[in-house]
């Protein structure tokens, strides 16, 4: 209601001349006393004839206002009692107006929340997993240290080798302290069951280095290295002793006989891994012994670095002190596949733990962050559609006084209770997400178990709620800014296109769903590169038979002494499992593909004349029918066969790489250039029987590595006490279980049984990371397609509906259907080739730190590209035709009439 | 207790009384003058608004009240009333010829044998 329009021309039909003061004041006066009626209970009608009446009597009465006059004494706002109550008030009137559109809110609070959750969530790994310094005192100093040869192909873990760790601790002046340690799976023996814990053997001052002592006894003592002795985690000692506090001094059976407790460690302390939950002394043995021999130890290690000593200092000095080595034998070739020059390297405790996993961590970070983009764009828009229509709201805000800064405020405090509100339910989903999240990593993931909700994952989502409040405001705030008065009251909104007023509103919405589709493209590219490489990974040919084939190793008690003692529980179990119906094949191997802890073997002979020649192998013990269990092909010659006993001719098979790098145009027949010690001497007379096809490594990246096949038949010591089965079998594998675990248990009651799974488990684990990327990918790129294609859709609409009359005029003067179609789509269509363009070269910019993430796909892939372009072309096209239909569907009568 | 409707003349009479009564102790805008005539007096001396504009504006130029425009945070520009030292002068004689017409009146017609 205009009042003060009314009341002048009160004033003008009486002919009596008032000042601008009076109008106002009885306007306001006037518009309060609608409001009591109102509040009152009276309809909006007969409030409004009340109030007219009050006016006229104004106007009528001969004391009537009539004196042209008036001093300006206006009081600033500065003058208001607190810039609280009025922020108080904005909250008021905020949350009334978010209320009335509850849908509006709901969505914008659900977008926001979406945003910040998965983002939050990405950035609570990151923090715990890269940011978060390491646990221990002393990690700032640590450096893990690695050895390797010049010319060395084989792919180690980091290892570090004894010569190295004595000739270097013995003149080293860049560090305090080396110290090195492994780790093993052992087995505790109680009454009448075995469990299995992971333990590990490290050096007596290890836990020094790391500045953590133990909250039970003093740890190892050098003297102590040498002896059966143990300190145990506080969660063992919680199990298996009830936190007793007399616990030093008390033995622990493990299988390999009885060790004193010393000390426990405190909780929460892990290490080298979480799940290490014992641990015993190391002594590194000396490389060259008092009998001239020969004992190479590998181990892991790392350094102390003396204050103001740099890595790189610290490994150089290692690498000469490594170089000034005597020749070890034919140990280092077989361990790095290379007699060369030692390379030392040294690296932050802290880089060496995360590895590779860093950069795609901030690959993912950078792809949610671009994900909250895009959603809080959608919320931009959402708010700005909503500001056009507010406009009149606010301008009569601004009629009645309310000051630029006001207004702005109010829509800052509007746009805050979102971000807030968002805020607060994503921060809900990420502790959600955080749950979830042991299930969803893959077992090796570093670090994993630092992931949680701190200060400063609290401080990063409470910043993403400030920036998604500060965005979303911006745009509408500026409009406020900008805002004409008179224009806008005048109300005709339907007007306001054929002013030229919705270019100004329209062109940064344009801009934001541009931007969407540039967004979903890049995250599309990627997300496309990463399944496909993971596919490519997934369906590469291994040179075995994943499908339906159960392995799990078997731990024989260390009773069975001799190797016949430990053959006939084989044998037993061997014998009953093919027994059982669906068992195609049987094997044992003392290692299998993806199983973890290869063996190697090297050796150097030379004929009078000749250089010496080396041979290096992965090297398996298996048993007869375990290439057919495992599905490993032969190109040429046989596999093992029973008659291949201990009496019979020494056979061997080996891979095509061994055939082609080490032996003659005929393999088959030839005798293998390499001596193998066998019952404590060396045999030379090993004859090549068989030609594998290659098996890739767990890592597919890997180039194939030489091979060699013995049988446990023909060696002295026979198997090992801990063996893996392999069973292939006709139909679901994992229905075995229950036979295998019974049938093992029949041969031996103290026997054990682990690591049950099926080749495809074991395949699915060695790429859980790559698919783990790919599905994050994935999801993101998927959500962020939704949020574009979401986005161009609604802007478009909205656009018609603020065009109506625009469009009317056109079919009005005879523009057809097809031209009206075809005006709207051409818009959209626009948008999504800018935004595809923009996307597509961003995608090839980024893709390119993605290439060693990659496998059989080139992170320039262009199908790759043309499928993502394609695919947002069509969605985006489908998005365009339904409001282009609409507009279409516009009765020009109707749409200029308003 | 509710009064008798009181005459128009008397209600002019006191119009001036009780615009200067009501602002004696704080600056109050137009509006809320009208309110809490009416709410003070329980409906009775419902002041016709078209004579208080013009009872604001006489007090105004004869100097016993003051009149600015006040703009608070959170509240529409408002045109405050406040009494001024003539203002409260002509408070207190109004204030004393009013008690003496009452006490005259409940002499004569005796209020308290009601």
């Amino acid at each position: 209601m205009h009042w003060q329009h009314i009341i002048r021309e009160e004033f003008n039909r009486r002919q009596r001349v008032v000042d601008d003061d009076v109008v106002e004041e009885l306007a306001q006066h006037a518009a309060a006393s609608w409001e009591a009626a109102r509040a009152d209970g009276a309809a909006p009608a007969d409030a409004t004839a009340n109030v007219r009446q009050l006016v006229q009597a104004w106007c009528d009465g001969t004391t009537g206002p009539a004196r042209p006059r008036r001093q300006p004494l206006i009081e600033s706002a500065s003058a208001s009692p607190s810039i609280l109550a009025g922020l108080v008030l904005d909250v008021r009137h905020s949350v009334r107006l978010l209320l009335r559109q509850p849908m509006f809110a709901a969505l914008s609070v659900l977008m926001i929340a979406l945003g910040i959750g998965v983002t939050t969530s990405i950035f609570s790994v990151v923090n715990g997993v890269l940011l978060t310094p390491l646990p221990w005192p002393n990690a700032s100093r640590l450096v893990k240290v690695a050895e390797t040869r010049e010319g060395g192909t084989v792919n180690l873990q980091p290892v570090f080798s004894n010569a190295t760790y004595f000739a270097w601790r013995e003149r080293a002046t860049t560090i305090d302290a080396l110290g090195g340690w492994s780790t093993s799976t052992l087995t505790l023996d109680n009454a009448d069951s075995s469990e299995r814990v992971r333990g590990a053997l490290v050096t007596p001052g290890l836990f020094a280095m790391l500045g953590v002592s133990p909250i039970i006894g003093v740890g190892f003592t050098p003297e102590q290295a040498t002896q059966p002795v143990a300190v145990l985690s506080a969660g063992l000692w919680r199990e298996r002793f009830g936190s007793a506090p007399d616990i030093v001094g008390r033995s622990l059976q493990l299988s390999s006989g009885a060790v004193t407790i010393v000390g426990v460690m405190p909780d929460g302390f892990m290490f080298p891994t979480p799940d290490v939950r014992l641990w015993r002394p190391m002594e590194v043995p000396q490389a060259i012994t008092s009998d001239n021999g020969r004992t190479v130890w590998l181990f892991e290690a790392m350094a102390m670095l003396k204050p103001g000593a740099t890595p790189q200092q610290a490994a150089e000095e290692a690498q000469r002190a490594a170089r000034t080595l005597t020749d070890l034998g034919p140990v280092i070739p077989a361990v790095f596949g290379s007699n060369g020059a030692a390379l030392v390297t040294a690296q932050p405790l802290a880089d060496s733990m995360v590895g590779d996993v860093r950069a795609a961590l901030w690959m993912l970070l950078a792809a949610v962050v671009l994900l909250w983009l895009a959603a809080i764009g959608n919320v931009a828009s959402l708010q700005m559609a909503h500001a056009v229509n507010r406009r009149r709201e606010v301008a009569i805000r601004a009629a009645i006084g309310a000051g630029v800064g006001r207004l702005v405020r109010q829509l800052l405090v509007e746009n805050a209770i979102l971000g807030l509100a968002g805020g607060a339910v994503g921060l809900v989903l990420t502790s959600a997400i955080l749950r979830a999240l042991p299930a969803l990593l893959p077992t090796d993931f570093p670090r994993a178990e630092m992931v949680a909700i701190d200060p400063r994952v609290l401080g990063f989502g409470a910043l993403l709620s400030v920036a998604a409040s500060a965005v979303i405001a911006l745009t509408p705030a500026r409009l406020a800014a900008r805002l004409d008065v008179r224009s806008a009251m005048a109300g005709d909104s339907a007007t306001a296109p054929l002013l030229g007023g919705r270019a100004r509103v329209a062109l940064p919405r344009y801009a934001i769903i541009t931007g969407q589709v540039a967004i979903a493209t890049v995250l599309l590219v990627v997300g496309t590169l990463l399944a496909r490489s993971f596919a490519n990974q997934w369906r590469l040919d291994r040179g075995f038979d994943a499908a339906n084939v159960l392995t799990a190793r078997v731990q024989l008690p260390a009773s069975r002494k001799t190797p016949a003692e430990r053959a006939a529980a084989y044998d037993e179990i061997l014998s009953r499992l093919r027994q059982r119906p669906g068992v195609r094949a049987v094997g044992l191997a003392d290692s299998i593909p993806l199983g973890g802890g290869e063996r190697r073997f090297a050796s150097t002979t030379q004929e009078a004349g000749q250089p010496p020649k080396t041979v290096s192998a992965l090297f398996r013990e298996v048993t007869p029918s375990y290439f057919d269990a495992i599905g490993m092909r032969l190109s040429a010659g046989r596999g093992f066969e029973e008659f291949d006993t201990f009496a019979a001719e020494r056979v061997v098979v080996v891979n095509r790489t061994f055939a082609r790098k080490y032996l003659g145009a005929n393999p088959v027949g030839a005798i293998l250039p390499a001596v193998i010690e066998n019952d404590r001497q060396l045999e030379s007379k090993w004859k090549v029987v068989g030609i594998l096809e290659d098996a890739l490594r767990a890592n597919a990246t890997d180039p194939a590595q030489p091979e060699l096949f013995l049988s446990p038949h023909q060696l002295t010591r026979g198997l090992d006490a801990a063996s893996y089965v392999v069973i292939r079998s006709a139909s679901n594998p994992m229905a075995l279980v229950p036979d295998l675990r019974e049938i093992v248990r029949a041969a031996d009651s103290r026997a054990t049984v682990d690591q049950l799974l099926t080749m495809n488990d074991r395949l699915m684990r060695s790429l859980a990371r790559p698919r783990l990327f790919a599905v994050l990918f994935g999801v993101f790129a998927l959500f962020a397609a939704t949020v574009a294609v979401a986005g161009l859709f609604g802007g478009l609409s909205y656009g018609v509906t603020q065009r109506t009359r625009e469009i009317s005029l056109r079919t009005a003067l005879g523009a057809s259907r097809a031209n009206i179609q075809a005006l709207i789509v051409t818009q959209g269509a626009v948008m999504t080739a800018i935004g595809l363009v923009v996307g597509l070269s961003g995608a090839m910019a980024g893709a390119r730190v993605l290439q060693n993430y990659l496998y059989g796909i080139t992170s320039t892939d262009w199908s790759s590209y043309l499928l993502v372009a394609a695919f947002l072309g069509v969605t985006a096209f489908i998005a365009c035709v339904l409001p282009a239909r609409r507009a279409a569907n516009i009765d020009p009568l109707k749409g200029l009439k308003g | 207790m509710v009064l008798p409707a009181v005459s128009k003349e008397l209600k002019k009479g006191s119009a001036e009384l009780l615009v200067l009564a009501l602002v004696e102790d704080r600056a109050r805008h137009g509006y809320e003058i009208g309110r809490l005539i009416g709410e003070r007096s329980e409906g009775a001396l419902n002041y016709h608004v078209a004579s208080l504009y013009p009872t604001l504006y006489r007090l105004e130029d004869l100097g016993q009240l003051e009149g600015r425009w006040v703009e608070k945070a959170g509240q529409r520009k408002r045109r405050y009333y406040r009494i001024t030292a003539d203002g409260r002068k002509r408070l207190a004689s109004e204030r004393s010829v009013w008690q003496n017409f009452f006490l005259a009146i409940d002499r004569v017609a005796g209020f308290n044998k009601a």
